[in-house]
């Protein structure tokens, strides 16, 4: 069987526009909003640590709200704060590291494959 | 195309591996035969403090295909982070791009049963690959070599109607990555994916249908199948009333079926975000420029090209098109002897039967060009006779000798003198009284007979023009 990975709604542009716009509202982060995000990074959250997350996540947005109220219409968004223009490599192929060596870390491992909890 | 008062509406997204020798950001090697996890380093894993660099020779590929596909190309695009906790992906991301992608806006032209198809391409982004993850029930393996090798994945609009549209674009896009070097286009390791999203819809009605992806086809006819049967199953689910959920299906083209990989019970969000280690990709002026130079002539143009220019039949030229390897063995063929017919005749049976026949590509041939145009130019100034030239193809593909020591060799040279000839037409007839009293007795379908005979004695030298030229004088 081959990595089954989730779909990309890439093709839309709308979504880029609204998944990158800022929602800055106190109410985002209920149960159902930690909920959510929990599920997504794959964290088990008890509802004593939901509460304490939520309000936590509150006091950071409320960072970002402050910082939103700066005017900053016509400004191009930053990609980076370097100036340094291109940075690429050459296509050469560079063997550093035995697989010993990468696999030391495995807490469990099946010759030299990475064994994790079943995930489908 | 018209399925039961139905149409399907097609999109395909291609996942083009890219032909590099180290990874997108890392120097990690892209071998398909390698140890498990041997193609590993830090910056693939993701550790702490690593910094993925972009491979130069990724973005040179990217913007070739994209060339090729009409695509206009981003003098700066942007990678960004695909958010996702699974492990194929060490990182907890995907390097991708997302609103600023490096090609857009392309289109591509191909044929389908003798009708000109032209298909939108609407980006063109790069991105990394992510692990292998193998299955066992109650746990699950992974193997890292393929995580971090660059991936173009070039998106199309919904503007295909039928399952052989939807082939005939892919193998097209196959057909021109290879001829740019990009990507070596073998649908069964998985360097070329092609997943499809399907939908229906009654003729007539101009919104979309809920789409259908279907993932894991490795090769053209299966697209064709596994789409003729996703249409007829969308239809069937509308005829009963049915909804057509939007998932994932996987073809198996053992039962001739797709079949549900997952429900998505909640909307995916990948939180997108330009990724903070890169930079933007710049595609600078002169880059663009020589890329651009660099770009052969595409399969569709050099078609054109043999039946505008050196008058072949269309379905010779597509033959001759399909890889340009043999194209390339075409023309050089063509152009040592002027011939391209037969040039194009020679290649279209015996080199390809011949290369078909012992599994090598075109450039393994041991026959090369220069050697079959000479062969082609003897067979011209009659020094040998066309059914001779298979005898002296045949020696040629066993030994990889020139032409003329073949025939040197095993004495092939075309018997062209008068007198030889007529001494083993007199031999001929003088052996066959009988048939020379019929056919003087009206049955003259006999010539061909003699003509054979001759041939035979002369085993297979003698020039048949002469043959022919002298019997009908010796029969009168």
């Amino acid at each position: 069987m081959s990595s089954d990975r989730p779909r990309d709604p890439k093709n839309n542009s709308q979504d880029v526009v609204e998944s990158q716009k800022p929602q800055l509202n106190q109410q985002l982060f209920n149960q159902e909003t930690i909920d959510k995000i929990a599920k997504l990074s794959r964290l088990a959250v008890s509802d004593q640590q939901a509460l304490a997350f939520s309000q936590q996540l509150a006091q950071a947005l409320k960072h970002f709200e402050e910082i939103s109220t700066v005017e900053t219409g016509g400004i191009e968004p930053l990609i980076t704060p370097t100036q340094i223009e291109n940075w690429t490599r050459e296509d050469v192929v560079d063997r550093g590291l035995s697989v010993e060596d990468m696999m030391a870390n495995a807490p469990e491992r099946v010759g030299n494959l990475f064994k994790v909890p079943p995930v489908v | 195309m018209n399925h039961r008062g139905y149409e399907s509406v097609i999109g395909i997204e291609v996942h083009v591996q890219l032909k590099t020798v180290s990874k997108m950001f890392s120097g990690d090697s892209t071998t398909f035969e390698a140890e498990d996890n041997r193609n590993t380093s830090p910056i693939t894993m993701g550790m702490p403090g690593t910094l993925p660099v972009v491979n130069k020779k990724a973005i040179e590929f990217s913007v070739k295909t994209g060339l090729a596909l009409g695509c206009q190309i981003r003098p700066s695009s942007v990678f960004a982070r695909k958010n996702y906790f699974y492990p194929d992906l060490p990182k907890g991301y995907q390097i991708s791009q997302y609103d600023q992608p490096i090609c857009e806006h392309g289109e591509l032209t191909f044929t389908v049963d003798g009708r000109e198809k032209t298909v939108s391409i609407t980006r063109a982004h790069m991105e990394e690959d992510a692990g292998k993850s193998t299955h066992y029930g109650d746990y699950t393996l992974i193997n890292y070599n393929r995580a971090g090798i660059p991936l173009l994945e070039v998106v199309s609009g919904p503007d295909m109607s039928s399952p052989q549209e939807a082939a005939e674009y892919g193998r097209t896009i196959r057909q021109i990555v290879r001829y740019l070097g990009v990507c070596d286009g073998n649908l069964e390791e998985g360097s070329l994916r092609c997943d499809c999203n399907v939908s229906v819809r009654k003729i007539g009605v101009k919104t979309l249908g809920t789409k259908v992806e279907i993932k894991n086809i490795n090769s053209f006819r299966f697209i064709e199948k596994a789409i003729e049967f996703e249409i007829e199953r969308q239809i069937d689910l509308v005829e009963r009333g049915e909804k057509i959920i939007q998932e994932t299906r996987l073809y198996d083209p053992d039962k001739n079926k797709t079949f549900s990989m997952r429900t998505k019970e909640d909307a995916q969000d990948y939180r997108y975000f330009p990724d903070p280690d890169q930079l933007p990709v710049l595609v600078a002026a002169e880059d663009l420029e020589r890329w651009k130079s660099e770009i052969p002539e595409l399969p569709r143009a050099r078609c054109r090209r043999y039946v505008e220019q050196n008058g072949l039949p269309e379905s010779d030229a597509n033959v001759l098109t399909a890889e340009k390897e043999v194209a390339d063995f075409f023309e050089e063929t063509a152009k040592y002897c002027g011939n391209y017919k037969a040039a194009s005749n020679w290649i279209m049976t015996e080199i390809l039967r011949s290369l078909n026949e012992s599994g090598k590509t075109v450039t393994e041939s041991p026959v090369s060009p220069h050697h079959l145009g000479e062969m082609i130019v003897l067979i011209e100034k009659g020094t040998i006779s066309g059914k001779i030239g298979k005898t002296v193809f045949a020696e040629m593909w066993a030994t990889g000798k020139d032409p003329q020591t073949v025939i040197r060799e095993k004495n092939l040279v075309q018997i062209s003198d008068s007198s030889s000839i007529l001494k083993i037409v007199e031999d001929v007839l003088a052996t066959n009284p009988g048939q020379v009293a019929d056919y003087k007795g009206g049955r003259t379908k006999l010539f061909g007979f003699f003509v054979g005979a001759v041939m035979k004695a002369s085993k297979g030298q003698a020039n048949p023009d002469l043959v022919n030229q002298i019997l009908k004088e010796k029969l009168g």
